[in-house]
């Protein structure tokens, strides 16, 4: 592959949805679009090396909470709301929790995080958490 | 993933391309520069670029543009080529053509325009190339002039390709890494740390069996040896106590090799227990020498000596404080995680399920439906914990005290097991010392000499079990209910060891308790005690004569090695003959009868064979000392229970139902580790400083006598330095170094822990910061919209 190619040859989405390390994953689809350049999930070289840079057991803290919080972030609008933590936890149990566990479950984390109390996760206080949940190092890597 | 993935090559490759594309692009800078003036020129090479749509840009500076330029020079080169050739065999023929005046034809005449055009083309392109050569020369000296710099930044290089290539055999080093992604994909990273663990002691197991390769069998097997090279010096020792030694080892040795015949089924006993032909083997304490050997060399004015009992001490010693330095280094990591748990207010126990809850190694459909079943139970469990906290706050004072007796009662019947337990072994094993002597077969012998270790094993399988049913019971909360299921366990299990060394220590040390009577020795008949009760059997039979002990820590020893076959044997036979089955019946039957169903498949818990293999390990340790060899046969034990439990995982058994936390269990499993360690230590050193060694064998012989204990070889060694060096260790005994030690630990340990209450404490302050600061931005943006909107409001009047 030269030079331009690997930021020009590019993968579509689901070929990627398709690929071993990434076909169970409930995340798939949203990791690939905060990796590929134009949000429509077509990654390329550079891209796919990205991700697999972030999601190494070499990877610093700061850089995985950051794109953590990118491919949680379902709406884009740079906070994580009420809605995209429904559709985390939705994702998680696949719709096997009841609607009022569900709240309860956002409400305690929301309680748990949210410091400025606007109903929101901002990157900050995102990252002031993450950085004291012991299992968010060791869950957030993909082995190759 | 035939991608290649390394990082490494992405750089590489970036920074070679990115070197080259600097060194073009300078140099098409600069020629381009040169050729400002020659527009012609440059029109070329803009028709040379635009000729492929693909390059858009029109100012030179990637590499395929170089190519193209290249390209079109050795193009117009070769065209220069044909047309000089050409145009001399043009004029070539017309010299040779006589007085031929006709004037060229319109394609000649074409033809020479072209090549004169393309001559001075070329001249322009030659002076510009030179020129351009002439500015890269200019350049290449300015920064040969930089070759300092050059120079380190070339040799930084160097050591950078070296580390990396010492990393890259070290992540080789670190094998089994594909048993782990297995284990991973189909399981998640919770149950590989069990794994990870494994692999880790086979470390310390290798370790400790190389340390003890270099300084115990390897001096031993040259003293079988000894050659003109060595001679034997026996440091200590003179008069009757010396002889009376000697005479023991003596009469030890020979009973071991005398030879009985030759029977299939003796021989298969002596290895089950450890006795006759192995006892004579680097398996058991007695067999080691306590000779002091020096090589003999007239030309060297010092004697280079190896003292076999000093060595054999320190070795022990040291592997002891190498495995502490490496449980201490590797549960320094997970204590961080351990505190965080214990700290309920501020750990986010429901983002860390949602963040941090989806396990991104997983790659099978089986076990991602799996694990997202797994991750519905831990919210529904967390919710049922809240529930029941609501219900226990609400509970009314009779409930109370009806729960409080409850679980006064399951504690009283707890250590009502443990003390049964532990009376049961010391039985056996006075049984076993009193049997030592009877008459009895060799079947029967076998089974009675295995019978502690049984006894051991199936305490250790059923007890626990009795455990987790009762802490059921008492109604704790989930997470304090499997940490006290596991305390009591591990109890259990160092305890029983314990106990086991307890009862021979009784037993093998007090005199008195036979009937038999030492006679008076004499210095020139063969004794008949060697300060040993169960030297000889009164009755003077063959057989009970090869079951005397003669040599109390060759006894020990064999106690040990027989656990160790036990716990192998044990774990074998419990996979093969209750859990594979287990799992055909289940899966043939479990349609059709529902209590198998309902009983399911075994369950691969964590906890309890976390405790199988640190128990392994502990016995090694114990043991470490009087069979120097099971350092080895624990490591072949530890690579060979991997590789069970991974079938066992993946075949066998079930996985856990609970989620268990990676980092919790890791920090988990290392203090099980170092609770072992600290018991097992303190036990052997009061061993070592309080115990007579054996008159008849083993590498401490001399210091038998009843003023000396085995750590005596370290003092006589001190005893025997110059003065200063002996007035330094001396001073270490003292008083006036303990306490002052004692004093600064004290205050260390003060201070560090006043600094930690002092980082909590601004760590509330920063989370009450963050809030204020949050706040006073919406305050600005309430009050920038206010005035925002007094401002439209102004205007609009």
């Amino acid at each position: 592959m030269s030079y331009n190619e690997s930021s020009m040859v590019k993968i579509p989405l689901d070929v990627l949805e398709n690929m071993p390390e990434l076909k169970e994953n409930p995340f798939r689809r949203r990791i690939c679009q905060v990796f590929s350049d134009d949000a429509t999930g077509d990654m390329a070289f550079d891209d796919f090396l990205d991700m697999f840079s972030v999601f190494s057991e070499a990877a610093p803290r700061e850089i995985k909470s950051a794109y953590a919080f990118k491919i949680y972030d379902f709406d884009g609008d740079n906070f994580l709301g009420r809605s995209d933590l429904e559709t985390t936890l939705k994702a998680l149990t696949q719709n096997s929790l009841k609607t009022e566990e569900v709240k309860f479950v956002i409400d305690q984390v929301l309680e748990e995080t949210d410091l400025d109390s606007d109903g929101m996760l901002s990157y900050i206080e995102f990252e002031h958490v993450i950085s004291r949940a012991p299992d968010f190092l060791t869950t957030f890597h993909i082995r190759i | 993933m035939s991608l290649p993935l390394k990082s490494d090559t992405k750089h590489l490759s970036e920074s070679s391309l990115e070197q080259s594309t600097k060194k073009v692009k300078s140099i098409l800078v600069h020629s381009s520069k040169v050729q400002h003036q020659r527009k012609s020129t440059r029109h070329q090479i803009n028709l040379a670029f635009q000729k492929d749509c693909d390059i858009q840009s029109s100012s030179p500076d990637n590499v395929d543009g170089a190519k193209y330029i290249v390209s079109t020079f050795s193009s117009s080169i070769d065209v220069i080529a044909n047309c000089n050739e050409a145009v001399d065999a043009e004029t070539l023929k017309k010299e040779n053509e006589t007085n031929d005046f006709r004037l060229p034809s319109f394609k000649q005449r074409m033809q020479r325009m072209q090549c004169l055009t393309l001559r001075s083309f070329k001249a322009k392109q030659e002076r510009a190339q030179q020129q351009v050569a002439q500015r890269v020369r200019t350049i290449i000296q300015l920064s040969e002039t930089q070759s300092c710099i050059n120079y380190t930044k070339r040799f930084l290089k160097g050591i950078k390709s070296m580390f990396d290539a010492l990393i890259d055999l070290w992540y080789r080093l670190n094998f089994w890494s594909q048993q782990f992604r297995e284990i991973e994909g189909h399981f998640g990273i919770a149950t590989s740390t069990y794994f990870r663990f494994t692999r880790w002691l086979v470390n310390l197991n290798f370790m400790v069996f190389f340390l003890y390769l270099c300084f115990i069998y390897i001096p031993q097997l040259s003293y079988n040896n000894l050659s003109d090279y060595f001679t034997v010096v026996n440091d200590t020792g003179s008069g009757f106590f010396y002889n009376k030694m000697v005479l023991c080892s003596k009469s030890y040795k020979e009973k071991l090799t005398t030879r009985r015949a030759n029977h299939h089924w003796l021989t298969f006993l002596d290895i089950a227990q450890g006795t006759g032909f192995l006892e004579n083997t680097m398996l058991f304490y007695g067999f080691y020498s306590n000779l002091t050997v020096s090589l003999h060399n007239d030309f060297s004015s010092r004697n280079v000596k190896y003292n076999m009992g000093l060595g054999y001490l320190l070795t022990v010693g040291i592997s002891f404080v190498v495995v502490f330095i490496m449980i201490v280094r590797k549960s320094s990591t997970t204590i961080k995680e351990t505190v965080m748990d214990f700290d309920n207010t501020a750990y986010p126990l429901y983002t860390n399920a949602v963040f941090g809850g989806w396990d991104y190694c997983i790659n099978s459909e089986k076990m991602s439906v799996y694990k997202q079943r797994i991750i519905y139970n831990e919210f529904k469990a967390t919710l049922w914990e809240v529930k029941m906290k609501k219900k226990r706050e609400n509970r009314s004072t009779r409930e109370k005290s009806k729960l409080y007796l409850k679980r006064l009662i399951i504690n009283l019947v707890v250590l009502a097991l443990l003390v049964g337990s532990f009376y049961t072994i010391y039985l056996t094993t006075d049984y076993l010392i009193k049997n030592q002597t009877e008459n009895l077969s060799e079947f029967n012998f076998l089974m009675v000499n295995y019978l502690p270790s049984i006894v051991i094993s199936i305490l250790n399988a059923i007890v626990p079990e009795i455990f987790w049913a009762l802490s059921k019971v008492e109604e704790y909360s989930n997470s304090f209910a499997t940490h006290i299921t596991i305390v009591r366990a591990v109890f259990l299990r160092l305890s029983s060891v314990w106990v086991l060394v307890v009862s021979l220590y009784y037993r093998l040390h007090y005199k008195g308790r036979k009937p038999m009577d030492c006679p008076e020795e004499n210095m020139y008949n063969v004794t008949r005690c060697c300060g040993n009760t169960l030297w000889e059997s009164i009755i003077e039979n063959d057989k009970l004569e090869r079951r005397t002990v003669k040599c109390w820590e060759s006894y020990v020893g064999q106690q040990f090695y027989k656990l160790c076959i036990t716990d192998f044997m044990s774990v074998t036979l419990i996979v093969l003959s209750i859990k594979i089955p287990r799992r055909i019946i289940h899966h043939h039957l479990q349609h059709r009868i529902w209590v198998i169903k309902k009983l399911g498949r075994a369950k691969f818990d964590l906890p309890l064979q976390v405790l199988d293999i640190v128990y392994s390990q502990t016995v090694c340790w114990m043991g470490m000392f009087f069979n120097p060899l099971l350092p080895a046969l624990t490591f072949i034990k530890v690579f060979y229970f991997f590789f069970l439990k991974k079938f066992e995982l993946l075949s066998v058994a079930e996985a856990p139902q609970i989620a268990y936390r990676a980092s919790r269990s890791y920090s988990f499993f290392q203090t099980v580790l170092l609770v072992s360690f600290i018991i097992i230590t303190c036990l052997l050193g009061y061993m070592i400083g309080n115990l007579k060694p054996s008159m008849s064998c083993g590498p401490f012989r001399v210091y038998s006598s009843d003023e000396f204990v085995m750590f005596d070889v370290v003092t006589n060694e001190i005893n025997s330095w110059p003065t200063v060096p002996q007035k330094i260790v001396r001073y270490f005994e003292t008083a006036a170094f303990y306490v002052p030690a004692f004093l600064i630990s004290l205050l260390s340990i003060y201070y560090y822990l006043a600094v930690t209450a002092g980082y909590k404490k601004m760590e509330e302050l920063l989370k009450e910061q963050l809030k204020s600061e949050a706040h006073d931005k919406q305050f600005l943006l309430a009050r920038v919209d206010e005035i925002i909107k007094r401002g439209q409001w102004r205007q609009e009047d």
